[in-house]
């Protein structure tokens, strides 16, 4: 399934706000994860580290991706 | 139409604003916190810092933390405040105001608010400094929410 995903901070400097990722079925987070980090290899040892939110909520490896909605990728935050 | 309690602003932030927003007749005490750009970081002069959000994430994240805080604490409102673009040394970053009865709840809920928003609110700095630019990385905040691979 072919899933957009946001990207930002220093995933976004280095690979766009946006990117489609072909990710295997059944599609879930942890393989979208594996899916980014064989794209952008750069990212591969933050992979541990980064984050991932399904229609704006934290999400786990395990949780589903289904058509439509909205995912982005990041690395940890740094507010305030 | 009253300004929203939490909220991104790419100006300056004006901390009597957030007093205004949470100001109440039952409260007999405000507790604010700022967070402010420092010269230093980690031994490195810094230039200045820019900020970035995920929006619609990061307002979710923020009326999470009022829930959290409301569970805790019987506060009357706590505002959230978050800046973003390029910020000079000095400039507030981030600010919260909470209006509470006494003043024991609304500085505890104030801290936990802060202490929360640096471990889950999507908003990342950038430094830049004298001797080049980084991405900072709270690697403490990733545990709770991290996806194990």
């Amino acid at each position: 399934m072919r899933v957009q995903v946001q990207l930002f901070a220093s995933l976004r400097e280095h690979a766009g706000d946006t990117i489609v990722l072909d990710v295997p079925e059944p599609v879930t987070v942890g393989r979208l994860l594996q899916c980014f980090a064989e794209e952008h290899p750069y990212f591969k040892s933050a992979l541990p580290h980064l984050n991932v939110a399904v229609d704006l909520n934290y999400a786990r490896a395990d949780d589903p991706i289904r058509p439509g909605q909205e995912v982005a990728i990041f690395p940890p935050v740094s507010g305030g | 139409m009253t300004a929203p309690l939490h909220e991104l602003t790419e100006g300056p932030i004006a901390l009597n604003e957030l007093v205004a927003k949470v100001a109440s007749p039952r409260a007999g005490a405000i507790s604010t916190f700022l967070g402010v750009v420092r010269d230093n970081s980690l031994g490195r002069k810094v230039r200045y810092l820019l900020y970035e959000a995920y929006p619609p994430m990061a307002l979710k994240e923020m009326d999470a933390i009022e829930r959290e805080v409301r569970s805790r604490w019987p506060i009357e409102k706590i505002a959230i405040t978050h800046r973003l673009g390029r910020l000079e040394v000095g400039a507030a970053s981030v600010a919260i105001a909470v209006s509470s009865a006494h003043r024991r709840e609304g500085i505890e809920a104030c801290h936990f608010a802060i202490d929360r928003l640096k471990l889950t609110v999507p908003v990342w700095k950038k430094e830049f400094w004298e001797g080049g630019e980084v991405w900072i990385e709270n690697k403490d905040g990733s545990t709770i929410q991290r996806v194990s691979p």
